[in-house]
């Protein structure tokens, strides 16, 4: 299982696309499945986000991002290229099972190396 | 997890990932067919990466939707047709692109069709004179999870909705980089990554003009037949069958 979920915490298993990393320690998580369903907070603090696939709509997540943490995509992608640019931490979990992920809570990231 | 195209796909959208998967797949059996299939495949990818890739560029730069006709079913015929054709060109550019940078990281040296959206998004959340009326002059055949063809366009939102999607941008320091067109005029060698990015970027922005002319077809459709559900719940061959 990809996926582990303790108490307090969920594990995603993958590894950073990005030369950028971040901490893999605890840290508030929101899931965002479609651009449409996320409102932009200036007051948020910076978070990590679960999403679903590399689409270039979520972009708009890059300003207020810790990380982002994909179910799937590829390196090539737009938005990976982007991240690459912008020095934005990106996770590939391609063994997540996006749906079983809850819609927040914390997480921590087991980065393979 | 399978990567698709499109977000929740209605009935008629699928018809954009089952193309797009189509090509994949096609690009995907031909690198790891017979030594003579992979041998002519890589030669004709060594050729795109030489030159071909401009006579493409400048393909995707003049493109132009086929005049609309008053036959629903030939407008919709024509543009399915156009997309997969059109398709077919990006995925072969993702395959130069895979082949070129072998896995490598690159760095893009160009402003692409997507940075300029972005760029156009932050005019807009930073009150630019013009800059609604701009954004969908330019990219108003976007739209958030923009393959599917229920999206409303970006041109269909007000500017105040505009407002609210371009907030994010606000702040956000966006690169200065060159323009795509100088940048093919100064780099006129072999592909790089950045050639290939911007190419497919404009493909990209091709094939949305295909999907909002589909969008705007089906709109009619919806209006001017006594459908029996919603134009988008029909697959492209149903509504075909259905259409008189």
């Amino acid at each position: 299982m990809h996926m582990k979920q303790t108490a307090d915490a969920h594990t995603f298993s993958g590894s950073f696309i990005t030369s950028r990393t971040c901490s893999v320690e605890q840290m508030p998580f929101i899931k965002v499945s479609h651009i449409s369903e996320w409102k932009h907070d200036e007051r948020a603090e910076r978070r990590a986000y679960v999403i679903p696939t590399l689409h270039a709509d979520f972009f708009l997540l890059f300003p207020s991002a810790r990380v982002i943490i994909s179910a799937a995509g590829s390196p090539l992608s737009h938005l990976a290229i982007l991240a690459r640019e912008y020095d934005v931490p990106l996770f590939l979990a391609s063994e997540m099972d996006y749906a079983e992920v809850p819609e927040s809570g914390i997480c921590t990231l087991n980065a393979h190396t | 997890m399978e990567e698709s195209l499109i977000h929740n796909p209605t009935a008629f959208s699928k018809y954009f990932d089952v193309v797009a998967r189509r090509e994949s797949d096609r690009c995907a059996a031909l690198l790891s067919g017979g030594f003579f299939t992979r041998i002519r495949f890589h030669a004709g990818v060594r050729l795109f990466l030489s030159s071909g890739y401009r006579d493409l560029y400048n393909e995707f730069t003049q493109y132009a939707l086929a005049p609309r006709t008053d036959d629903a079913k030939t407008n919709l015929r024509t543009c399915t047709d156009a997309f997969a054709a059109l398709y077919d060109k990006i995925v072969y550019n993702n395959v130069a692109l895979a082949v070129q940078t072998r896995g490598e990281s690159f760095s893009i040296e160009l402003l692409t069709v997507e940075d300029e959206k972005n760029r156009a998004l932050k005019n807009i959340a930073r009150d630019a004179r013009g800059a609604c009326e701009a954004f969908r002059l330019h990219f108003g055949h976007y739209a958030l999870n923009a393959y599917e063809v229920a999206e409303r366009r970006f041109r269909e939102y007000t500017c105040e909705e505009l407002g609210e999607l371009a907030a994010p941008m606000k702040s956000f320091p966006l690169k200065d980089k060159i323009t795509a067109a100088q940048y093919f005029t100064e780099h006129t060698g072999r592909a790089t990554p950045s050639h290939l990015v911007a190419i497919r970027e404009r493909g990209k922005s091709c094939a949305l003009e295909i999907v909002a002319s589909i969008r705007r077809e089906l709109l009619t459709i919806q209006d001017t037949h006594d459908l029996e559900r919603p134009v988008f719940t029909y697959g492209l061959d149903d509504l075909l069958r259905t259409l008189p």
